[in-house]
């Protein structure tokens, strides 16, 4: 543990951990920080294959990805601090730790975060009851620490994650009674949610849950339909016998860091919530303050790791200036798959939000 | 659209070969209709027969003429969307090759019922051959005979249980050792 730092990287799932193995190749003097015990972020909880290109691990389980990350990151350049957390920003370049010991100070010149998202919670009744989960407890649980959260599940939400979550339960020998989604559309890809259906799994689009019910923790769920504004239709209500509620309603981008330093940050409805301005080298307007992964927008962990890496690239070569041609080709290169991976209807989300929040320079 | 409300796909808008019904060897039925990016499949085949074009997010394009039935995209696909049928496997029956990431797994000749895209159960089918290997990403494929007649639509299995008992292959560990040989692993 030092002072100083070249660069400072905060979070170390996907996007942080590229930022750091990137970062690695052109300059050392680098420390990584997790709040959690584990490096990988979400990549620890995730069995199911990935999906993408070859160069971001594409078909290989997230778990494994974590792990080769890890091991590819020169452990000599790079420092690692589990456990920590990021607590305050103080201008040009102080960040304040706190570890569950004590409270210290590091100094760096770049700073990237990586932080991620938190997952949303949606207002029903009763749901603050025992049984009510996140789909992110849920995947902690169930494939970190290998406990199911319990016998029958109603899933809440119909993207990716609603659809892979719900897969993964059901590995597990747990049942789905359904999977409620507010919007007309299932929003995750089709293939996972073609996975569910021939499981029999139900999938109930224009539904929304209503209430859950339970003496001390939940015994039943009441879902109804709901209209385009998504106001409850009257007499609609199903209910169903479960014990879990898993709530797979989106993600908002963990930012806080970012606007106590004072990026200027905008509400971007694509990007599902607020996120700093940046450039397309990930660099916000405070010049060495950087960005990277969900804390940018809500994107995939794909998007993430590209963007950790270009933080990572224009981090070093701010301070080393390396070989210029091996800099233009090294960004063109991630621009070109960046672009490529939010081509397509499930791209366009980011695309504009992107569009809402660019900075010029 | 439809797929998009209902998860199920229309197989009329896969690509099937020529005359497929005559074919009497294995070819891959991509169930991939969404623009998504991702592209295994197409990096993943020996032969060159699976090709996306320019984004990542193309629909993959098959030249069955280049296949050889390996199944390895089947393995790959992250998606679970690829399986392999072999319309005329022997003369009574067709076969397909699908994913299968379950445990137990069934053993070879077990009798299991045969379901649908839509979670229907269809009959009986029985299993032909379990492949389990790190070129299909730990994905394990079940080689399953299903009637002729359902060959397009067959796209999940599951176990008969005897009288109470499960059908499916059993390690003979208990919960706890199979987690502590996780850890160890």
């Amino acid at each position: 543990m030092k002072d100083n730092y070249n660069i400072v990287i905060v979070g170390g799932g996907p996007a942080g951990l590229s930022a750091a193995l990137e970062a690695s190749k052109y300059t050392d003097k680098i420390l990584l920080i997790d709040e959690n015990l584990k490096a990988g972020g979400q990549l620890i909880k995730q069995t199911h294959k990935f999906f993408g290109s070859k160069n971001h691990h594409a078909s290989e389980r997230g778990i494994n990805i974590a792990q080769e990350l890890i091991k590819s990151i020169d452990s000599d350049k790079v420092e690692f601090l589990s456990g920590v957390s990021a607590s305050g920003f103080y201008k040009p370049h102080t960040l304040l730790l706190e570890d569950k010991e004590r409270l210290y100070r590091v100094n760096s010149d770049k700073f990237i975060f990586a932080t991620g998202a938190s997952e949303n919670i949606i207002p029903f009744v009763n749901n603050d009851l025992p049984g009510v989960y996140g789909a992110g407890a849920v995947q902690t649980l169930m494939n970190l620490y290998g406990v199911v959260p319990g016998k029958r599940v109603l899933m809440i939400g119909a993207g990716n994650i609603g659809l892979i979550v719900s897969y993964q339960l059901f590995q597990c020998g747990v049942e789905i009674a359904g999977v409620v989604e507010a919007s007309p559309y299932i929003g995750g890809y089709s293939v996972h949610a073609a996975k569910l259906r021939r499981m029999q799994i139900p999938i109930y689009t224009n539904h929304s849950i209503k209430a859950a019910y339970g003496d001390e923790c939940v015994e039943k769920a009441v879902i109804a339909e709901v209209d385009s504004r998504w106001n409850i239709i009257k007499n609609t209500e199903k209910e169903f016998d479960v014990d879990t509620i898993c709530l797979a309603v989106g993600l908002t981008p963990s930012t806080e860091l970012l606007s106590q330093a004072g990026c200027d940050m905008v509400y971007v409805r694509e990007l599902c919530g607020y996120v700093p301005k940046h450039d397309k080298f990930m660099e916000t307007s405070i010049s060495g303050v950087f960005v990277a992964g969900d804390a940018s927008g809500i994107e995939e962990a794909s998007a993430a790791m590209l963007e950790g890496r270009m933080a990572g690239l224009k981090a070093c070569y701010d301070i080393e200036k390396f070989n210029r041609s091996e800099w233009i080709n090294s960004i063109s290169h991630i621009e070109f798959e960046l672009k490529s991976l939010r081509s397509g209807p499930h791209g366009e989300k980011a695309v504009n939000g992107k569009k809402k929040i660019d900075i010029q320079r | 659209m439809d797929y998009k409300k209902t998860g199920i796909i229309d197989i009329n808008k896969v690509v099937l070969p020529q005359n497929w019904e005559e074919l009497t060897r294995f070819f891959p039925v991509i169930e991939c209709i969404e623009k998504i990016p991702c592209n295994p499949c197409s990096w993943c085949c020996p032969k060159e027969a699976i090709t996306i074009q320019g984004d990542i997010t193309n629909l993959p394009e098959i030249d069955f003429d280049k296949c050889t039935g390996c199944a390895i995209c089947a393995g790959k696909c992250p998606g679970l969307a690829i399986f392999l049928v072999n319309p005329n496997f022997d003369e009574q029956y067709s076969a397909i090759i699908m994913p299968y990431e379950f445990r137990p797994l069934p053993v070879e000749n077990q009798k299991v019922t045969l379901i649908d895209r839509h979670g229907n159960e269809r009959g009986n089918g029985e299993v032909v051959k379990i492949r389990l290997s790190s070129a299909f990403e730990k994905t394990p494929l079940v080689t399953v005979k299903v009637p002729k007649e359902l060959i397009m639509e067959i796209r999940h299995i599951r176990a008969i249980k005897k009288s109470g008992k499960s059908g499916f292959r059993d390690s003979g560990k208990t919960w706890e050792e199979q987690l502590a040989q996780q850890v160890a692993n």
